[in-house]
């Protein structure tokens, strides 16, 4: 979730993170596969000076579980105009891939691990700042900003991300003007969309329910006698979680295409809980709806 | 409106004042008896047109060295001096006044007075000829459109207790640009000039009048290629066109008889199209090259037209009493088609942080660095097209009385005024490839479709006593203002009324002859725009100002301290601002705040040698604030403020000066200005 270290720069305590761990959706086979042709990875100052669409895990993800001999980039492109990625053969591109793959996981391992390192108490111990929000000189100028910070991110991970991006998208729900946009897909190589969908309401309910389950948000919508919304964004997290774990096939792009229905009805089940989350969840809380994206309009 | 002529009913029944004495201009020692008249006949008079208005300016019927309250103006010598089309050049040269460049042409200027808020102007009075001229002045203030300040004879700036004369906007004060006359005889002017990053400047005028009418015609263009460079065309235009007409006509109704009657009329025309763009640059490539525009802006462009009509009928009687009516129409129609922001992310942050994790890949995309290759990292472009209209009826009466040693100047404005804007602003996914921007397939999608309204009816009272050595000037502004918003994207509608009583009083006491003392203390107001939720309160404040003024032939100057406390300090949201999507052109509240300080002026003309002069001005400003209390805000203008800090965009020392030498013929001039450090946000402490 975008909170703390792994949120963007501009938020409190933001260093951007979760963006060089793991950058989708943004993620650029064309310059992944120019930097294949050109051994870029090769250079000491390649993740410095590379962006996060050619490195990561979503990088590591093409990588690995891409076996084609294609390329995304356009006939005009110079890989394509020289001749240098058709000269490859496909030993040389498997090796190329290997190399390539090994410099971006140990980037990824550090980059985690400073994450890690950032959260950690007898470290970085960032959860002191969400303590101490308020003080002089925090990250945060008020527990008014920290509560705001940890409900926008729980919002837009479970709104944005989760519900809009990696099913309304594919399903051609939102965003999306033909009947699906399985190019918006996540982990399209590795095959493993649902997983990460599990993955991602387990970590929501980390935050409203704590690591053990008795603490969290929810903890605190009771002590502030909304134990009525505390149940049922309970009970919504449930039905989404077993909605998204009964999409078959597992592999999601097969699931929207030969079986929409269960994707659907996953999509429907994660709404109802980010309904509830933007709406009655917020005003117990006293908290205000995330702000994603500033836009000019004057 | 059946509660809105209630409530008029209830202000008229307040305003009406038994009619009282007459008061001069100036106290002075009481008047001798006047000589018996001669017998001679007398010839019979027929009465000409009236004579075209000297180059004296009035506030509330009195010269401006007499004003009960702080205001100057900018009279014609002055603003022929440099003969400066930006009106932040023009106006910084006024004590009190802040500017704050955009563009760098001054074509939509950011023109704050003691503490109100800069921002588009939103704060302030803004007049031509005593008619508003904003775009929407109750609906949607912003000043969008700015007449071309080649156009004028005078400028008037009113800070204290007379402003309550003018509104909607009292809070700050008001300015009033006042046009070039008809001319008394045939007359033509032409005016040339050429300049840097390809500046060319046309102004003509023509006009002739005789005893029963006459007529102006005038014309304004200016141009230039500007003076940004655009990444990847460095000949590309980043400059602007914009053209201004304006036809005055006059006819005297009666020639003969001692009541004049004369009709006027006013048309005109402006158009603009500007290469503008609001994609700044991040703070590295700002100090590397300030005038550099990144390479996706190619296509962001501001275009449009106005139309103007101003029908007057000026009345004047025997006995000192005047009657000025104008009904009044503006239409303004502006489409500006930009950059808005990145589908998966804002500009600010961006422009912020460009180095860190995405930022560099949305910093490459505004760049044409990078190609966009997703969804996140379009560039959302599109049109901003609003429409605005402003009309309605205004009158102002003005009677001289006296009784007894007592004189009395009394002023009734009445004005019944509607505004309303219209928004059609959509935003379409465009890729960037190669620095340009391309369509992406994805269909534009419509951001806003409302249309705000304001019905407004404005009264004000005011009575200059003279007294021996003492100027009294109590007055009232009524209004009463019903603003509606109908948002059609999001099928939400508001409507609702209230009204706003604003006193105010100054005085001025004539402690010599040159030399006098002033004060006075008036409430504040600026209305809350029409909103959807209906909520939002006018901004509040009650103002006092003290201070003395030094009027002698060829020296003036002033100096005078401010306090302003703000009950409820506003501000409306813009992108100019740092504001966000869902809450751009919603008011935000920030309470209780102070706004205090002094200002000081000095003009003087020596004589050098006979014939020549040498004309000096110097003004300067101080200004500190306070915010009383602390609390978060969703507007960037404000962000998270702690008790005590200072509110931006407002610099604690300001000053401007000039020196020249002038004869008959010819004139040479050099002017300076200063604006001190000011807190681009809300900031703590020194």
């Amino acid at each position: 979730m975008h909170i703390g270290p792994a949120a963007p720069a501009t938020a409190p305590g933001g260093k951007g993170l979760r963006d060089e761990v793991y950058g989708w959706p943004l993620l650029s086979r064309c310059t992944i596969e120019q930097t294949l042709v050109n051994e870029g990875y090769k250079s000491a100052d390649f993740v410095a000076f590379s962006l996060v669409n050619s490195r990561g895990l979503g990088a590591v993800e093409y990588l690995l579980f891409h076996e084609g001999a294609d390329n995304a980039c356009s006939a005009q492109t110079k890989i394509n105009t020289d001749g240098s990625w058709a000269a490859l053969s496909a030993e040389e591109l498997r090796k190329r891939k290997v190399d390539y793959a090994r410099v971006a996981a140990a980037d990824v391992l550090r980059r985690a691990q400073e994450l890690a390192d950032a959260w950690a108490t007898d470290k970085g111990n960032f959860a002191a700042n969400l303590a101490r929000a308020g003080e002089p000189g925090g990250v945060f100028a008020s527990s008014q900003a920290a509560f705001n910070a940890m409900s926008d991110a729980l919002i837009t991970h479970t709104d944005k991300e989760t519900k809009d991006r990696k099913l309304g998208r594919p399903l051609g729900l939102s965003e999306c003007t033909t009947a699906t946009c399985l190019d918006g897909l996540e982990s399209r190589y590795a095959r493993r969309s649902k997983q990460h969908l599990v993955a991602n309401l387990r970590g929501v309910r980390k935050v409203l329910r704590g690591c053990t389950d008795s603490g969290g948000l929810e903890a605190l919508m009771r002590a502030r006698e909304a134990a009525d919304v505390a149940d049922r964004v309970g009970k919504a997290l449930d039905d989404a979680t077993k909605a998204v774990e009964a999409v078959t096939p597992d592999d999601l792009e097969a699931a929207i295409t030969q079986n929409p229905e269960g994707a659907k009805t996953a999509h429907a089940a994660v709404k109802s809980l980010t309904d509830l989350l933007k709406n009655e969840f917020v005003l117990v809380l006293g908290l205000q709806l995330p702000t994603l994206v500033s836009g000019d309009n004057d | 409106m059946t509660e809105i002529s209630r409530r008029l009913a209830v202000a008229l029944l307040l305003a009406a004042a038994p009619a009282t004495a007459q008061a001069p201009p100036a106290p002075s020692s009481p008047p001798e008896p006047a000589a018996p008249a001669p017998a001679a006949p007398e010839a019979p008079e027929v009465p000409s047109a009236p004579p075209p208005p000297s180059d004296e300016v009035t506030v509330l019927g009195n010269k401006a060295s007499r004003a009960t309250g702080s205001a100057h103006v900018l009279r014609r010598a002055q603003l022929d001096r440099q003969r400066y089309d930006d009106p932040h050049q023009v106006l910084l040269t006024v004590p009190g006044v802040y500017v704050r460049g955009e563009d760098g042409f001054g074509l939509r200027p950011n023109i704050g007075i003691r503490g109100a808020a800069s921002d588009r102007s939103k704060k302030l009075t803004l007049m031509e000829d005593g008619v508003l001229f904003g775009p929407a002045p109750y609906s949607a203030p912003a000043a969008y459109y700015f007449p071309i300040m080649a156009r004028m004879r005078a400028v008037r700036v009113i800070k204290g207790p007379a402003s309550i004369a003018y509104g909607p906007q009292t809070v700050g004060g008001s300015i009033d640009l006042l046009t070039r006359d008809i001319p008394s005889e045939r007359e033509g002017m032409i005016d040339v000039g050429v300049g840097q990053f390809g500046f060319t400047k046309m102004h003509l005028t023509y006009g002739a009048s005789d005893e029963r009418a006459g007529f102006l015609i005038e014309g304004v263009r200016l141009a230039n290629s500007g003076f940004k460079t655009l990444d990847g065309d460095p000949g590309a235009d980043t400059g602007f066109v914009r053209n201004e007409w304006m036809a005055k006509g006059s006819y005297a109704l009666a020639l003969g008889g001692p009541a004049t009657h004369e009709l006027g009329l006013k048309i005109g025309y402006s158009d603009e199209v500007s290469n503008e763009t609001y994609l700044g640059l991040t703070d590295e490539d700002f100090r590397a090259s300030p005038y550099r525009r990144y390479a996706t802006s190619h296509g962001d462009r501001m275009e449009w037209h106005r139309t103007q009509i101003a029908v007057t009928h000026r009345a004047t009687y025997p006995g000192g009493f005047s009657a000025d009516t104008t009904a009044y129409r503006h239409v303004l129609s502006r489409n500006w088609t930009r950059i808005k922001s990145l589908e998966g992310a804002s500009i600010l942050d961006t422009l912020a942080r460009p180095t860190v994790g995405r930022n560099r890949i949305y910093y490459g995309v505004l760049t044409g660095q990078v190609n966009s290759t997703g969804d996140d990292d379009r560039v959302l472009f599109g049109p901003n097209d609003r429409d605005f209209l402003s009309q309605g009826v205004q009158t102002v009466l003005k009677y001289k009385a006296r009784t007894g040693p007592v004189e009395h100047q009394l002023e009734y404005g009445l004005r019944f005024h509607y505004d309303e804007i219209v928004r059609n602003q959509s935003e379409d996914p465009m890729r960037s490839e190669g620095g340009r921007l391309v369509p992406s397939g994805v269909a534009p999608r419509i951001t806003d479709n409302n249309q705000a309204t304001t019905r407004a009816i404005a009264l004000h009272v005011s009575d200059q006593i003279g007294y021996k050595r003492l100027l009294l000037s109590p007055g009232v502004r009524v209004e009463l203002i019903q603003p509606e918003y109908i948002d059609r994207a999001r099928n939400r509608q508001n409507r609702r009324s209230y009204q706003v009583v604003a006193p105010g009083v100054g005085g001025y006491l004539a402690l010599t002859r040159d030399l006098g003392a002033l004060a006075g203390v008036h409430k504040g107001f600026s209305p809350a725009p029409p909103d959807s939720s209906g909520t939002t309160k006018p901004e509040e404040s009650i103002n006092y100002e003290a201070g003395f003024r030094y009027d002698q032939k060829r020296v003036r100057a002033e100096l005078i301290g401010f306090f302003n406390d703000y009950k409820n300090l506003t501000d409306i949201c813009t992108f100019s601002n740092g504001c966000l999507a869902q809450n751009l052109d919603r008011q935000f509240d920030a309470g209780a705040v102070h706004v205090y300080g002094a200002e000081a002026f000095v003009e003087a003309t020596i004589r050098a040698t006979e014939g020549l002069g040498v004309p000096v001005r110097a003004t300067y400003t101080f200004t500190r604030s306070r915010f009383r209390n602390s609390f978060t805000a969703q507007d960037s203008f404000f962000g998270n403020v702690v008790a005590g800090d200072e509110l931006p965009y407002i610099p604690r020392h300001q000053a401007s000066g000039s020196v020249g030498l002038e004869a008959k013929q010819w004139g040479f001039n050099v002017n300076g200005t200063y604006v001190g450090a000011m807190h681009l946000t809300r900031s703590t402490g020194a």
